[in-house]
């Protein structure tokens, strides 16, 4: 049971849910891009920070932006589209975006708050209650892996417990509800692995009944395939504090509302239920990925292994080598860690080994807030701390692309969009021993703070600032000895050898055999435990590539081959239908406009490349009546294209560049789709939300706001200026 | 290039659900734009399925998969489910209610023994030897077995029979178990206290049928054929054999083919031969949707053929008619809960 669009009046208002003064909410930021909202008390303060549009467009407040006359010609859409776009950007030059989406992050941070017993702010606790309620699902009350997801056991126990903890009493009606769905699925013994470890943090399971998380594997030599450290980063950096809460058995000290909950969770009383039979028990509609039979015999041989022949020096070591590794992922990304399930489990770890006093712990508490984001629903946690360098990239490429860039009343925006690109360089590398790779020179997917850099995120970035400092009016910032380490690094991320050659993955090169997989303990996510080779991160650092190629001839030959060896793996990415699977966005729209673009930087398009053809009649065949595209959630989830039921802006804008990018003979389809996207745009210049837009793992989507504006406006002025700006 | 068809399989993951779809893949030519619609209750089915079919049809162009997670033992998801397709969908051109299932609980060994020995045919056709439970609730609070096999089906018709109406077909799949049913009780229409509800729920599929096939086909243009797949190897029954067992039930299987069951198809994708061919290739003229039962049959060869059976009596319509008011009761009473849930 997938579950209807949001409706309103917001449920939050039919049950009569208390809610913050929307008009108290400001965004605070640094000029490395930390997004914070804060709750404003002082009448004051709050007269001296009027709310800007981006704060008003966020909670679903009218923005008093102003309206245009109907755009007549796709470039006066475009120049409305970015008119509107522009203002959202914040004075530190960057674009924020909620980021929200997966259904299993609140549970983390509210695990972690009770169990270290911090308390969450007033107005935070109001508004998860609000944001849950909306986001409950409208027939069962339940909560799924993610926002457009089906109930599901995990998603349900989690953020059951979480309304519960932050004071919403068990016979409200949207608990009852919550907790007769969690009951007609059997309790929250059929919980999936993540999902058993917080309730287990928080002493609502036992630790016996979760499958092991053995830190041992950490002092494995690193040479051994099944080394920890070859894992693909987000699983290896969420099983390391993982480890040490489950070699130790962490958990929350039992309270009355903890013994309350223990008896809500489960259809029979907690004291009854062996939870050592239960490691395996996973609801059937949880699961994505099922165990295989070797993982069920590995855990069975650890847990006994645990029991009998687990000497106290190796826990002891283990632990050592687990905490020392925490400490250098806190280090290497400013205690915001890679995602925010480390980032609660490491600031759980850091509580533990040091204390509620520390330095140290007390920098975890001020991250927390980096992660939890304020909309018109209530407050969600986001899937990293934001999207900001991937956003600000894409809006200035967006910018040269359809010709704006020198328009006098876009320069400013241009030049505050460099100097955020500008302060979000990395300038050092990781502390050694991180099993990291190098990062300096490169850019993050949202922040310098946070620290990680993704193959496609530099690769993005690079573009943006070599076309933003080809207009005459910008001044040069990032000079061409600081784009080098980034080509350094773009260059040894190259997969070589027996995985996939020529392509590119994530975060690192791949370093463990896809056989890892088969220990794949997660469950509810495909494909996490090494890094794969994905189409669009190749295509991007292809992208980037091709532009520092024309534009410098530094490791030119080196640079040249890198390009060709990807260009190699994406063709023969190509399903034979013509489509490319997208890892990252939904899904074959997304992947065909990044694969295209790639492929016409070699001078691959429609009239001379077999590739390139197949690629545009995928798309031409799958257009909709109403000339628009529209992809649902699911084709992420099957492999497959699956229409939405409504054609979509962002779909249809990817679409459309795809085809353009292939100058794609039959210019009346991409006509048909750039109108669907004028048609949809408000008099003031924007386009409303419509379905999810992004994806990882296969089976967990997330929200990319930004690319309902970028998108469009790229597409709607690269048909003015590439065929005609005739009115429409 | 036709224009796009839509088919909607209940059950697909399963062996006869999945060799409808391939069936169907095989009939209808590769230039006709194809949407497979699978339902099943869980998600990891649905990739399972959709990545065998997807090999299975190696490449065809014009074709998309769909899923929607359909509990047929729950009013409230064959609801969603309904309302889901109809935001999705203009027209659905076949739905098979392929789905369904008993309430097995074993063999009874002596029993089989005897039956098998005494008369082999009947015994591997219509078998009396396979054990269901009494009287197994749903949470909906109705009988568990007869609202999988029976209720469901017609609930779902109706929720989407806007979708159906004007040309769209409904294939329903009965078994020829039917024929040892018990007669239609009034007072057990939820079948809670047979002891064979599998069976007499395939029964009471018949009666509806017949109680609606004339109705729908000239009020709303929908086609409702009812069929049955004859006897072949699924997994409806495969818990309760091991590999021994397995081979010893195909070895009768083709023992009784050889001396004369046409029933004995034996695999499933000559068991989708009745409703793939009822739902893309029957005549209306020809082939009438009321008071006659299409089946999968195959000759001692095994070269399957459709068989009809026209054996609805005066007194199955009247039954179908009382299970009618009864389902329609139901029906209205789901909805209103429905609605009371949602609110």
């Amino acid at each position: 049971m997938s579950r209807p669009a949001l409706t309103r009046p917001l449920r939050s208002e039919k049950f009569g849910l208390e809610r913050t003064d929307p008009l108290r909410w400001r965004l605070k930021t640094d000029k490395v891009g930390r997004l914070n909202w804060a709750y404003i008390r002082d009448d004051d303060e709050l007269k001296r920070h009027p709310q800007t549009p981006y704060e008003k467009h966020v909670l679903g407040l009218e923005t008093g932006l102003s309206e245009f006359p109907k755009a007549e010609t796709p470039y006066d859409a475009a120049l409305n589209g970015l008119r509107f776009f522009k203002e959202l950007q914040l004075d530190k030059g960057l674009w924020a975006c909620r980021y929200g989406g997966p259904m299993f992050l609140l549970i983390g941070v509210i695990a972690a708050h009770y169990l270290t017993k911090t308390p969450v702010p007033e107005e935070w606790k109001i508004e998860i209650i609000r944001y849950l309620t909306n986001s409950a699902h409208p027939i069962d009350g339940g909560w799924g892996l993610h926002s457009e997801d089906k109930s599901t056991v995990f998603g349900t126990a989690c953020n059951y417990v979480v309304i519960r903890l932050l004071g919403m009493p068990p016979d409200h009606p949207v608990a009852v509800k919550a907790r007769t769905t969690l009951h007609k699925f059997g309790g929250a013994v059929g919980c999936p692995h993540w999902g058993k470890v917080f309730l287990s943090i928080l002493n609502l399971y036992e630790w016996d009944g979760v499958n092991p998380v053995p830190p041992d594997l950490w002092v494995l030599p690193d040479w051994v395939p099944v080394h920890p450290g070859k894992w693909w980063v987000h699983c290896r950096q969420v099983y390391l504090p993982m480890g040490y809460l489950y070699s130790e058995k962490v958990k929350a000290p039992l309270d009355p509302l903890l013994e309350s909950l223990r008896s809500e969770l489960y259809t029979t009383p907690y004291d009854s239920i062996d939870f050592s039979k239960h490691r395996n028990n996973v609801s059937e509609i949880d699961i994505y990925y099922p165990h295989t039979k070797i993982l069920n015999f590995v855990n069975s041989a650890m847990v006994i292994c645990e029991k009998f022949f687990r000497p106290d020096w190796l826990k002891k070591k283990a632990k050592d080598v687990v905490v020392d590794l925490i400490r250098k992922e806190n280090q290497n990304s400013d205690f915001l860690c890679v995602g925010p399930i480390n980032n609660v489990l490491n600031a759980i770890v850091v509580f533990c080994e040091e204390g509620p006093d520390s330095k140290n712990f007390l920098r975890h508490k001020e991250r927390f807030a980096d992660f939890m984001y304020i909309s018109e629903e209530g407050m969600l946690m986001m899937g990293t701390n934001g999207v900001q360098c991937w956003d600000t990239s894409f809006a200035l490429q967006t910018i040269c692309t359809i010709g704006a860039g020198d328009l006098p009343e876009f320069r400013e925006t241009v030049k505050k969009g460099l100097e955020f690109l500008d302060n979000s360089q990395f300038t050092e590398n990781c502390v050694p021993g991180s099993y990291r790779d190098n990062r300096l020179g490169c850019w993050p997917f949202s922040t310098k703070d946070q620290g990680y850099t993704v193959s496609d995120c530099t690769a993005e970035a690079l573009k943006a600032v070599l076309m933003v400092q080809k207009l005459p009016h910008v001044e040069t910032l990032i000079s061409d000895e600081r784009i080098y380490p980034a080509i350094d690094v773009l260059l040894s991320l190259q997969n070589r050898g027996s995985f996939s050659p020529g392509s590119f993955a994530s975060y690192e090169k791949i370093r463990g055999p896809p056989l890892l997989e088969l220990l794949n303990p997660a469950e509810v996510f495909g494909n996490i435990m090494v890094e794969y080779p994905y189409v669009e991160c190749s295509d991007s650092v292809v992208i980037g590539l091709s532009y520092f190629r024309d534009h410098s001839s530094y490791r030119r030959d080196e640079v040249v081959r890198a390009i060709n060896d990807a260009v190699a793996y994406i063709k023969s990415e190509q399903d034979v239908n013509g489509g490319w699977y997208g890892s990252w966005g939904i899904c074959f729209t997304y992947a065909a406009m990044f694969a295209i673009e790639a492929l016409s930087y070699q001078g691959e398009v429609y009239a001379n490349s077999e590739v390139v053809r197949k690629g545009c009649h995928f798309l031409a065949k799958r257009q909709e009546a109403d000339g628009g595209w529209g992809e649902s959630y699911r084709s992420c989830e099957t492999l497959t294209y699956v229409p939405h039921e409504q054609s979509q802006v962002v779909n249809t804008a990817w679409a459309c560049l795809a085809l353009m990018l292939a100058e794609y003979p039959d210019v009346e389809v991409i006509k048909r789709g750039i109108r669907l996207i004028m048609s949809r745009q408000q008099p003031n210049g924007e386009w409303k939300q419509e379905g999810i837009e992004g994806v990882f793992n296969r089976s967990c989507m997330i929200e990319y706001p930004n690319y309902k504006f970028y998108f469009p406006i790229k597409a709607l002025g690269m048909f003015a200026k590439k065929y005609s700006n005739a009115s429409l | 290039m036709g224009t796009k068809r839509v088919a909607v399989i209940t059950g697909a993951n399963g062996g006869l659900g999945f060799a409808i779809a391939c069936r169907l893949l095989d009939t209808i030519p590769s230039s006709v734009p194809l949407t497979i619609v699978i339902t099943a209750r869980h998600l990891r089915k649905v990739v399972e399925t959709i990545g065998r079919l997807r090999a299975y049809a190696k490449g065809r162009d014009l074709l998309t998969f769909d899923y929607v997670l359909l509990d047929l033992t729950s009013v409230a998801s064959i609801s969603e489910v309904s309302n889901q397709l109809l935001s999705r969908y203009t027209h659905i051109d076949y739905l098979f209610c392929n789905a369904g299932g008993g309430d097995f609980t074993g063999i009874d060994w002596p029993a089989a023994f005897v039956e098998v020995l005494s008369n082999l045919k009947d015994a591997v056709t219509h078998p009396h030897f396979k054990v269901e439970r009494i009287g197994r609730v749903s949470r909906d609070s109705l009988g568990w077995v007869f609202q999988m096999n029976v209720f469901a089906n017609y609930f779902f018709m109706k929720q989407i029979s806007t979708l159906l109406s004007g040309g769209g077909r409904v294939i329903l799949i009965s078994s020829i178990e039917s024929r040892i049913a018990h007669d239609f009780d009034p007072e057990d229409i939820q079948l809670l206290h047979s002891d064979q509800p599998y069976v007499d729920s395939k029964k009471s599929l018949e009666l509806l049928h017949a109680a609606i096939a004339k109705r729908w086909a000239d009020e709303l243009g929908v086609l409702i054929y009812i069929t049955h797949p004859g006897i072949c190897q699924t997994s409806i029954f495969a818990e309760y054999l091991n590999f021994l067992t397995t081979f010893g039930m195909l070895c009768l299987f083709y023992i009784a083919r050889w001396i004369g069951s046409p029933w004995h198809v034996i695999s499933a994708y000559k068991g989708a031969l009745a409703p793939v061919w009822a739902a893309v290739d029957a005549v209306p003229e020809a082939d009438p949707v009321d008071g006659v039962t299409y089946a999968s049959a195959s000759d001692r060869l095994g070269r399957c053929y459709v068989k009809r059976t026209e054996d609805v009596t005066d007194e199955d319509r009247k039954n179908g008619a009382i299970l009618l008011q009864e389902l329609d009761k139901l029906a209205l009473n789901s909805l209103e809960r429905i609605k009371l849930e949602t609110a």
